[in-house]
């Protein structure tokens, strides 16, 4: 027998309401659950208070100081970011570290591709067996692999040089390089590409490096793609930011007075750029200081150079169609910039034979043609060990039904690479950029090892943090070396913005 | 229920996390500042010496001269016992500084100039004086410690007086005081050469010369009279030319080196060898030449530039000189010593800025270099490496017995891993009628030539007496020389007899002050030193002309900002640092003698007035200034 | 625990005397912070002492002195704790101007006056020049007053730019000196007086005369002879005309300072004046060697 109960109504187990939490209660109860995992973390914090946080805390403070540690220490504001502004040796390490950089960019794809080859494997034992060759090399102290490597370019008894000429790629580098006598196919493609950059290029853009600023203009824009009417607001600034920011490091050089004011209106300026440009903002503060840069001496054109960019950009955009002209302007920025590049591989590096290859030895690290790229070939294949496990781990994050899905729709290896794989490890290698890019800029053992405090040859090797170095220990300017970590500090902070804004897994 | 807060996990991880933190923190802060008693556990007094010289020998012998010492009658009625603790090089700055400040350290330390607690007047706050000590004899240079006939000159002599220079290397010219005691000296850098190679370059230049039609290259290195801008060749074709080819000495000018440098690129064609090169050059040897060289031919600027006229012209005096036109890069002089100095670099192998001194060693020991630059250090390790070991002597142990290498009669002396002899030579300068000699006729002098092996008393040991009477035991004539003899290093005690294959090494007296000369690269030129050396490199290398260089040199020089005029400034604001370092070591010596009811106006306390006094609160440089550029205010930053 | 000089260190147990000596020993160890903080607690027990012993007010005048010039010289320096410095000396001279500490604070002071010793820190010339001029006034016998003396003139000289201020300094000094001949300071005075007629003056005759006083006084720093001698030579040689001063200075440079580097251009330059100047009959001294000459002979037993 079945029994259909009566509904009744639910009781309701107590009307009446809960006693209400008093602000201390609560805070007693959630002090019970977390104040032991805080507690547990005092240590750590307090450690890396006073050895992490602190330290560098002073070295801002030092910045301002003339500073010999325990004798000296005299406020002095300012001043050595005005010296620092106005040192060619601190300028000219930038260029260097700026070359190393955008080389180092290219050297993190090796790792990149050696991770997807080591996910790839099938065999789970012979993966294995891969990732513990990859750590291996890390037990060897960096000092030994220094001087390998340095034993390496030894012209006369180094294996690089025995191994060009053995495999006859010194003859390959003789035919491009040549002699002052009988140039080579470098310099003869650099004198023919001259009138080339003399008679269109400069004339048109004022020169190489400005074309290619032109076409970073165009690219930006096109990824920045903006329609609200604030975008006018952002031109403004970006334009008056364009015209008054060498002013301001004219400014800033007056004094202390006049360098607060500088950096007052800067950040002004930034200001209404982040408020006028939008998220992206970020990204035009380096082009408007490789635009300084581009256009030193006939600063007239950064302002022009920009107005003209953006003016394209809107005609673009008003009216060609909508999904073309974004195409539009990709191929216009590319050609300019990728044209500029291009001019300055071909046109303005390899400009005159360096004579070296004529004997077959030539000395990497003694000749100041050959230092910078010894410094980028140095590691080669580039693979390197921590890279490749960071960016495993990311592999193995990707679900298999990806790739099922990938298969299904008919991608192949390549495109599994293109589009599985390289854009869902993007988190991975923003972090290796960033830690690239901070080793880069900070670096100096590397630098000081090969090529002595004062950068070797013509300073070539003088890269920032060899400034710093030799600052401090050599000159006894800790002050000043405090003041060049400042802004070296900015610079990295600064790209470290940019690659989280732009090197991200698309959702 | 759930589990009360105290008992659970994070309960038992905190207690234990807090703890040993709490623990930790209190270990730290109850470590004595002041070091514990030294004593062994027999109740002896143990004195630690600290030193970071790991070089063959050094430590045996070290030891030697430990083991005697601590045999003394008086040293083991006081259950002294002196012990070595070395560390090695790399590490030695950070032990040092670490203990120093932890009051923790040896009763004696070697002094390293790159640690931080011994720099400027901050040695005064860890080791002690021992100027006083320097002023009286040392007991250990009379009878019994040393016959009578050679104690007779030393006995009464000061502690100071006995050594080769003077203490100096333990000098302290901010507090004006004494703080190490230097145990050896290294002498001068010479070079060291190949007496096989020599000899066969030597011979062939003979058939060169004699020859009825000479080749080409050695014509070359035949003087030729100036037909353009420039000379070429090194040697005038005279007879005494003649006789040196037919004798077997060594070089003995710069002409003749060179010529012998043409004779083994010649060589190393005749013999299909492309890696032997004249000069074992690396990037430590180009400035070892630059340095060298430029005593001779810039010495005579030294009058005219130095403006403080003291003993040694400055990197800012140098610079503050070309800016007033005492000197000028177009002067003959100049232009012959940027001359000179390539033709020397041409002579190294090539790339040579990217070798360091060990590649650089590696190829004069291996045979595929004539020559090498270095300093009496490397002394043991090249001859042992190039002459091999006498068989049957301490050095042949069993494993170098065993080790298959030949065996060869040298001199009458069987060797084993004989692979050739090595001389060694002073700098030469060019020799009568040879390129360059109108600019450079004398070489630079050893004579200042300080101590090396510095040791410090630490100021809290309590060993303090011992550990001082254990240096005048090491510095005393007949240990001294002992010691040194064993380490292939020079003896630090005048009248001491260093070992026969070294006496080379020993500091020539004849010659220029070798700190009177231009020093474009000196310490506190600052930018202008490193935007020289680089573009000297440069230079050297053969990368670019002598007019870039001048051209990227004058550049930088006169930059406003960070060229000479800064160069000038800074010195002026170093010396106000100065001044008020000096202010200190006043105060201190005044204080000590009023504190300690002693007479005032002491000699120490008159010398550190003096060195003040005569720095005028830091006008001189603004007078300098004034007096080279009257129209000119004084730079301002 | 050591005193940092701000913190509040425990000293019980310890005596006055015991920390004296302790903060004697910090100041010669150049350790001005615990030097500070020890001479500050002497002070300190001194200041409440009950009654007026000679020991309290002896400890009292050490204290201050010694915290003065502790914290004079403390690193880096800073505005207070220079005033502190000047406060304390002034302290001291206020209430013991007959004790032994008494000149040397006034001097200190004039020091204080004198020195750049912070960025805003300013130079007052004529404020110094008082406090020397008081030292001289008091005690115008003690050694000190030569030290005080120099530095007064030193403050004309040091208006380099005012010919009349430098000469008037230089006045001042040269009769000091010769009143007081005996002076510790004889030989430091005469060089200072060389040194400005080389220097500033630029007056090589009466540079060189000077220098010789001090020759003949003594120099008391061994470390610069040779460079004094050279000048001295060179300058009668080549701006004077004095070959035979400028013979014994060349000699006395190679038998008197062998190990200067400079012997053997004394020997070249010995050779230029008596080429110059046979009747002068000048002798040129060979360099001494460094070593035995005879490198075989081995070292010798243990006696």
């Amino acid at each position: 027998m079945s029994s259909v109960s009566t509904p009744t109504t639910l009781k309701r187990p107590d009307l009446a309401p809960p006693p209400r939490r008093t602000l201390r209660s609560r805070l007693r109860n959630t002090g019970q659950r977390y104040l032991g995992i805080y507690l547990l973390m005092v240590p750590t914090i307090v450690s890396m208070a006073v050895f992490s946080y602190y330290p560098k805390l002073d070295v801002f403070i030092k910045s301002t100081y003339r500073w010999t540690p325990g004798r000296i220490e005299e406020f002095i504001g300012t001043k050595h970011f005005l010296d620092a502004f106005a040192d060619p040796l601190f300028w000219q390490s930038f260029r260097v570290i700026m070359i190393m950089l955008i080389a180092n960019l290219f050297k993190m794809w090796p790792a990149i591709i050696a991770a997807i080859a080591l996910h790839r494997i099938i065999s789970d034992r012979w993966r294995y067996l891969f990732q513990v060759s990859f750590v291996i090399p890390m037990v060897i102290p960096g000092i030994v692999w220094l001087l390998v490597w340095k034993s390496f370019y030894d012209p006369d008894f180094g294996l690089l040089n025995r191994l060009l000429n053995a495999t006859g790629a010194m003859s390959v580098l003789h035919w491009l390089d040549g002699t002052d006598g009988a140039p080579g196919a470098m310099p003869v493609i650099a004198s023919a590409l001259r009138p080339v950059i003399d008679g269109g290029v400069t004339p048109i853009f004022g020169g190489v490096w400005a074309m290619i600023l032109l076409g970073g203009v165009l690219l930006t824009l096109m990824v920045q793609r903006r329609t609200d009417p604030r975008r006018w607001l952002g031109y403004v600034v970006l334009l008056v930011t364009a015209w008054v920011s060498p002013m301001l490091g004219v400014l800033a050089l007056t004094g202390s007075t006049g360098m607060a004011l500088a950096g007052v209106g800067l950040v002004l300026l930034l200001f209404g750029l982040a408020k006028g440009m939008g998220s992206g903002w970020v990204i035009w503060p380096f082009l408007l200081i490789f635009g300084i840069w581009a256009c030193w001496g006939q600063l007239w054109r950064l302002p022009l150079l920009i107005a003209a960019g953006i003016t394209f950009a809107e005609l673009v955009y008003a009216k060609a169609p909508r999904l073309t002209a974004p195409e539009i302007l990709r191929w216009s920025g590319g050609v300019l910039a990728g044209g500029g590049a291009l001019l300055v591989a071909l046109g303005m590096i390899w400009t005159e034979p360096t004579n070296q290859f004529v004997e077959g030895r030539p000395a990497w690290l003694g000749n100041q043609d050959l230092v910078l790229p010894s410094l980028i070939l140095w590691g080669f294949p580039w693979v390197s060990t921590i890279g490749v496990l960071i960016y495993l781990a990311g592999l193995q994050q990707i679900g298999q039904d990806v790739y099922e899905a990938a298969e299904l729709d008919g991608v192949g290896p390549i495109g599994t690479l293109f589009k599985i794989e390289l854009p869902l490890i993007m988190t991975q290698v923003r972090i290796n950029l960033i830690f690239m890019t901070i080793g880069t800029l900070t670096g100096f053992e590397f630098f000081l090892i090969l090529l002595g405090e004062d950068g070797g040859p013509g300073n070539v090797g003088m890269v920032p943090g060899l400034y710093m170095y030799k600052s401090a220990f050599s000159d006894l300017r800790y002050g000043y070396a405090c003041a060049l970590g400042m802004v070296l500090f900015v610079i990295i902070l600064l790209l470290t913005i940019v690659y989280q804004k732009y090197v991200k897994v698309e959702k | 229920m759930k589990p009360r807060y105290f008992l659970n996990a994070n309960g038992i991880g905190l207690v234990l996390v807090l703890g040993a933190y709490v623990v930790s923190v209190l270990t730290v802060l109850s470590h004595p500042s002041e070091p514990k008693g030294k004593d062994d556990t027999d109740g002896r007094r143990i004195v630690r010496m600290m030193h970071w010289q790991l070089e063959p020998g050094y430590r045996e012998a070290l030891q030697r001269v430990i083991d005697e010492y601590n045999a003394l009658p008086h040293v083991q009625e006081a259950n002294i016992e002196i012990q070595q603790l070395d560390v090695t090089e790399r590490v030695y700055s950070q032990i040092l500084n670490v203990h120093t400040v932890s009051g923790t350290a040896p009763d004696l330390c070697q002094q390293q100039s790159r640690s931080k607690t011994v720099a400027g007047a901050g040695i005064a706050q860890y080791f002690e004086s021992v100027g006083q000590a320097g002023e009286k004899p040392n007991p250990y240079n009379a009878p019994p410690y040393l016959s009578a006939e050679r104690a007779a000159s030393l006995a009464n002599r000061s502690w100071r007086e006995t050594f080769v220079d003077g203490m100096q290397a333990g000098w302290n010219g901010e507090l004006q005081d004494y703080f190490s005691v230097p145990t050896s000296s290294l002498g001068g850098t010479k070079i060291y050469y190949n007496q096989t190679l020599m000899a066969e370059a030597k011979a062939l230049m003979r058939r060169a010369w004699a020859a009825s039609e000479r080749p080409a290259w050695f014509e070359a290195l035949l003087l030729k009279p100036a037909t353009g801008e420039t000379e070429t060749g090194y040697v005038p074709d005279t007879p005494a030319l003649g006789e040196w080819l037919e004798g077997d000495s060594p070089p003995e000018t710069l002409g003749q080196m060179l010529m012998v440098c043409g004779a083994i690129w010649e060589i190393g064609r005749l013999r299909d060898d492309n890696l032997l090169v004249p000069i074992s050059g690396s990037t430590y040897s180009d400035v070892v030449f630059a340095k060298r060289y430029l005593v001779p031919f810039t010495s005579q600027y030294s009058e005219s530039v130095n403006l403080n006229q003291d003993r040694l012209v400055s990197g800012a005096e140098t610079w503050t000189g070309w800016k007033a036109g005492a000197w000028s890069f177009d002067d003959p002089a100049m232009t012959a010593y940027f001359d000179c100095i390539s033709a020397i670099c041409r002579q190294f192998p090539p790339g040579f800025l990217g070798l360091d001194r060990e590649q650089a060693r590696r190829r004069f020991v291996s045979g595929h270099a004539g020559m090498l630059a270095t300093g009496l250090f490397d002394a043991k390790s090249i001859f042992d490496a190039c002459e091999g070991v006498v068989v049957g002597s301490e050095e042949d142990t069993p494993t170098s017995a065993a080790s298959g290498q030949e065996v060869t009669v040298v001199e009458g002396v069987e060797r084993r891993g004989y692979r050739f002899s090595v001389g060694v030579m002073d700098f030469p300068i060019p020799g009568p009628g040879e390129r360059w000699s109108s600019y450079a006729k004398y070489p630079a002098s050893a004579a200042n030539a300080n101590g090396e092996g510095r040791f410090m008393v630490y100021q809290r040991s309590p060993n303090k007496a011992w550990a001082l009477d254990f240096l005048k035991f090491l510095t005393s004539l007949r240990i001294n020389e002992q010691f040194n003899r064993e380490t292939n290093w020079l003896p630090i005690i005048a009248g001491a007899a260093p070992a026969p294959q070294i006496t080379a090494f020993a500091p020539d007296p004849y010659g220029l002050a070798p700190d009177l000369r231009l020093a474009p690269d000196g310490g506190n030129a600052l930018s202008m030193r490193t935007l020289y050396t680089g573009q000297f490199k440069n230079y050297i290398a053969g990368d670019i002309s002598f007019e870039e260089f001048k051209q990227r040199i004058r550049g930088a020089a006169e930059d406003p900002r960070s060229g000479v005029d800064r160069v000038h400034f800074e010195a002026w604001r170093t010396d106000l640092d100065r001044i008020r370092n000096a202010e200190s070591a006043i105060a201190v010596q005044a204080a000590l003698a009023l504190l300690q009811d002693e007479p005032e106006a002491g000699e120490g306390l008159r010398r550190v007035v003096r060195r003040s006094v005569l720095k005028h609160n830091g006008i001189l440089n603004r007078v300098y200034w004034q007096q080279q550029f009257p129209d000119e205010p004084f730079p301002s930053y | 625990m050591w005193a940092t000089g701000c913190g509040d260190a425990d000293f019980t147990g310890q005596t006055d005397a015991e920390l004296l000596t302790q903060a004697t020993d910090e100041l010669s160890y150049y350790n001005f912070d615990r030097a500070y903080g020890l001479f500050a607690e002497i002070r300190r027990r001194a200041e409440e002492t009950e009654g007026d012993s000679a020991d309290a007010e002896n400890n009292w005048s050490r204290a201050t002195f010694g915290m003065a010039t502790a914290a004079q010289n403390r690193t880096p320096p800073s505005p207070r704790m220079i005033q502190e410095a000047a406060d304390l000396y002034a302290e001291l001279v206020e209430r013991s101007p007959a004790s032994e500490f008494a000149p040397r604070s006034l001097l200190n002071l004039g020091r204080l006056a004198e020195i750049q010793d912070h960025r805003q820190d300013r130079t007052d010339l004529e404020a110094a020049r008082r406090y020397y001029s008081e030292v001289l006034e008091t005690w115008p016998e003690a050694a000190i007053a030569g030290e005080a003396a120099l530095r007064y003139a030193d403050t004309f000289v040091q208006r380099y730019d005012n010919p009349a201020s430098v000469r008037e300094g230089l006045l001042f000094i040269a009769s000091w000196i010769a009143e007081q001949p005996e002076s510790p300071y004889a030989s430091v005075i005469w060089e200072y007086l060389g040194q400005v007629h080389l220097q500033i003056t630029q007056e090589p005759g009466l540079a060189i005369e000077n220098y010789r006083q001090a020759d003949a006084v003594g120099f008391i720093e061994p470390t610069v002879i040779p460079s004094l001698y050279w000048l001295i030579a060179q300058v009668s040689a080549e701006q004077l005309n004095d070959p035979e001063t400028a013979a014994r200075y060349y000699q006395r440079i190679i038998t008197e300072t062998p190990r200067s580097g400079r012997a053997f251009e004394a020997q070249l330059a010995l050779g230029v004046l008596a080429e110059a100047h046979p009747a002068l009959e000048i002798e040129i001294p060979a360099i001494e060697e460094f070593y035995l000459i005879d490198p075989a002979d081995s070292s010798e037993p243990a006696p």
